[in-house]
């Protein structure tokens, strides 16, 4: 590869008319920039009714993937994996330590300027630097009967929970839901600390000792 | 006993110390550098990226050292060498209200070996105030709003600075006690590289940012008119990237934090300079030599990236 193939940030891609500013780009003066370090990529954006209605081409920068430092944020629709670190009577704390991005696919992808969010799709869960805290409350663990949650009944502390960030929440935490089948606790420890495996979808069975405990577990993949 | 009421001297007697820079006719008086380079010349400039493995963006400053005299022990003239490093963007303190934007805070630090004067290890207002003035330079091109509730870190830890003045006229005083010209060189050079560190990190900027500095050299005190030195019209010389040891009589100088592709201005500090044609002539004289740093900083990165793709392929 040669030094044309790299773009700093400023360097100018094409008119914003032209096609629509995925990640790593910014719109200034009518150009779509980037402005992030990395190599140009153009992809056909797929149409949904938010898009425009050119549905032309969408032009990004992805930043060199070698790194683990790329900066990745929980956003609105990411898929998290948090431990849960306390349980209260409404709610659950945990610390968020991976996620993947939600896909620019399954987004609308909004024409402001600067509001698509910094990342690149891949559906691999990617290790944060460092942990984010969430916050599960009780009436965001399952999508039905949702008043007669305990807590107590579906996580316990220490386990590992995938999650969907549904609001970046106040000065605490993401607020993050378990609410449908592919989501809730994926890895559980029993009271006496042994590994459990699923049995439903609400209960876990500790193999060791042959002992059931409640969890709210999500669908295997 | 000892006569504790009064302060009396040493017992033995002493010596007042005399430097050598003081004696009208020493045998071998130190003499001040001199500028070599044009006018409009810049040091030359290394920068290097991701030299701190830990941090999530980094690196490194080092304007050329001046040549080293055998005759003294001290080093005549003073460089620059730095160091950047950004930590984040990391979840906001536990107390921290709620950010829509991304919280940039800076740290400049002087080691406390990096001038002639010792500096302390917590931080005096010197440093205070480059923070400050580096912060708002780098606020005009991150894009903070892709980055709610994180903050980002940038420690700038400055091994060598550059001095105020020549080191032999310390002990003068005089004319040349105006202090602090030193400074603008070391805020251009974290601009640069802080702007570096965090391209390197990977946060969003709408573009580089560099730093450059001018300043107005009037005639040596005491010199008459022609002494071959240039006149701008302004009642001396504008020079780029002035090395404050190598002029003795530095009036004004202007330091800015330019962003090329838009041709705007995100830091300005301008000290002396009283007419406008002064302000106006180091101003420009400091652009230009931003955009010179500028190449330097797009080569760097150049390099950087070149690296990093490199290793994934």
């Amino acid at each position: 590869m040669s030094n044309l193939d790299i773009l700093l940030p400023g360097a100018l891609l094409v008119p914003a008319g032209k096609a629509t500013p995925g990640p790593g780009t910014h719109i200034q003066n009518n150009q779509i920039t980037a402005s992030v370090l990395g190599r140009a990529s153009t992809a056909k954006s797929s149409l949904n009714s938010t898009t425009r209605s050119k549905g032309s081409t969408s032009v990004s920068v992805l930043r060199p993937a070698s790194r683990q430092t790329a900066p990745v944020l929980p956003s609105v629709g990411a898929q998290v994996y948090a431990k849960v670190t306390s349980l209260q009577r409404q709610q659950a704390t945990c610390s968020i330590h991976a996620l993947v991005p939600p896909s620019a696919a399954a987004l609308p992808r909004l024409d402001s300027d600067v509001s698509s969010t910094p990342t690149e799709g891949s559906l691999e869960p990617r290790a944060l630097a460092t942990s984010f805290r969430g916050i599960i409350r009780s009436q965001d663990v399952r999508a039905t009967e949702k008043d007669k949650v305990k807590l107590g009944d579906c996580f316990r502390v220490g386990d590992v929970v995938r999650a969907v960030v549904i609001s970046l929440g106040d000065q605490g935490g993401y607020y993050l839901s378990t609410a449908g089948n592919e989501y809730g606790v994926v890895i559980a420890w029993s009271e006496a600390g042994n590994g459990c495996v699923p049995v439903s979808w609400r209960e876990v069975l500790d193999e060791k000792t042959g002992l059931r405990e409640a969890r709210k577990v999500a669908k295997p993949i | 006993m000892a006569d504790r009421r009064r302060n009396n001297g040493p017992p033995g007697g002493s010596k007042p110390l005399l430097y050598s820079c003081m004696i009208k006719s020493a045998p071998n008086k130190p003499t001040r550098p001199t500028r070599t380079r044009k006018p409009d010349e810049l040091r030359k400039i290394y920068l290097k990226t991701g030299i701190t493995p830990p941090a999530s963006g980094s690196a490194y400053l080092e304007l050329e050292s001046p040549h080293h005299s055998p005759t003294f022990l001290l080093p005549s003239s003073s460089a620059l060498k730095l160091s950047v490093a950004v930590h984040g963007p990391r979840p906001l303190a536990r107390s921290a209200a709620y950010s829509p934007h991304l919280a940039l805070s800076c740290y400049v630090k002087f080691t406390p070996f990096a001038t002639r004067h010792r500096r302390g290890y917590l931080r005096d207002p010197t440093e205070k105030d480059l923070s400050t003035q580096l912060e708002t330079a780098l606020r005009g091109v991150i894009i903070g709003e892709r980055y709610p509730k994180t903050g980002v870190d940038v420690c700038v830890t400055i091994l060598e600075g550059e001095e105020d003045r020549w080191w032999a006229e310390e002990p003068l005083g005089g004319a040349a006690s105006v202090g602090g010209w030193g400074l603008f060189g070391v805020l251009a050079g974290c601009v640069t590289a802080a702007s570096a560190a965090l391209v390197d990190a990977g946060i969003d900027c709408i573009d580089l940012v560099s730093g450059g500095v001018a300043a107005l050299v009037a005639r040596p005190l005491g010199n008459g008119d022609d002494d071959g030195k240039r006149d701008d019209g302004v009642g001396g010389e504008v020079v780029l990237d002035p090395n404050p040891t190598e002029h003795e009589n530095i009036v004004a100088a202007c330091v800015v934090a330019y962003v090329a592709s838009k041709d705007e201005v995100t830091l300005l500090w301008l000290r002396g300079g009283s007419s406008s044609e002064t302000s106006e002539k180091l101003m420009d004289g400091a652009v230009s030599a931003a955009l010179a740093s500028r190449g330097v900083l797009e080569e760097a990165l150049k390099e950087t990236a070149l690296l990093k793709f490199s290793e994934e392929d």
